[in-house]
């Protein structure tokens, strides 16, 4: 029981999370991103692309839970594992096609944070698989390094596309 | 289809893309598309294109062979 008190309350921090990224957004002084056309295209593309892979991966462990995955991992960490896809396809078919950072948009200290959020996460993530209490008993739990390791692998994947991007667009020959 | 007419009459007015993009308010990887023929632009965006090039509609993105 206490876990599932602890689980609700991790949610309900992360509504009151987003609900409060959402209000500072839409009330922010501050200067949103501007995406021309082309962007905006191409970023329907990869909101297409997320939402099908999130799709795909809840059927996969649908049909793996039936052969028993949930013995191995819990149900959260199941969940969380598709919509880290999503949004990790999201963000490199974006990040490829230059259309995850706006015009004129510093992207410096975004690409920080991501690299921030992505080390510390993944770094937990490891700690806890090696010294094996990211399992209770038995199975991979998604309040005990889990998501951690979820979320870490996820900005790790999105922080190589920007950094290969950046390295790409340095070795461009010129028009 | 390259766009070589936007491309030529970009050279002509001596901009690069990027110079070409933050005239159009777009970025340069979109005018890089346009003039690779990897990408249509809206008629907003040709136009745009046409006012900041002097150039009419039909100089640049019309096809006259078609």
């Amino acid at each position: 029981m206490p876990e599932k008190i602890e689980m609700m309350l991790v949610a309900i921090m992360l509504l009151a999370a987003i609900l409060t990224i959402a209000f500072i957004s839409k009330n922010s002084k501050l200067k949103m991103q501007h995406f021309d056309e082309m962007q905006l295209l191409i970023r329907a593309t990869a909101y297409r692309n997320a939402y099908f892979t999130v799709i795909g991966v809840l059927a996969a462990l649908m049909v793996l839970s039936t052969f028993g995955l949930n013995n191995i991992v819990d149900t959260a960490t199941q969940m969380c594992t598709a919509l880290m896809a999503g949004i990790t396809v999201f963000a490199v078919y974006c990040i490829k096609k230059d259309a995850f950072f706006g015009i004129d948009y510093d992207n410096k200290g975004y690409v920080y944070m991501i690299f921030a959020i992505g080390v510390f996460n993944l770094v937990m993530g490891i700690w806890r698989l090696i010294d094996g209490t990211i399992r209770v008993d038995g199975v991979i739990t998604f309040t005990h390094g889990a998501s951690n390791l979820i979320i870490g692998a996820g900005f790790f994947i999105v922080l190589v596309a920007l950094l290969l991007k950046k390295s790409d667009d340095k070795s461009e020959v010129g028009e | 289809m390259k766009n070589l007419k936007m491309k030529s009459a970009r050279a002509s007015k001596d901009y690069s893309q990027e110079q070409l993009a933050k005239l159009c308010n777009v970025s340069r990887q979109t005018i890089n598309a346009i003039e690779k023929g990897d990408y249509n632009p809206t008629i907003n965006l040709c136009i745009a294109i046409c006012k900041a090039l002097d150039k009419t509609l039909d100089e640049l993105f019309w096809d006259v062979e078609a």
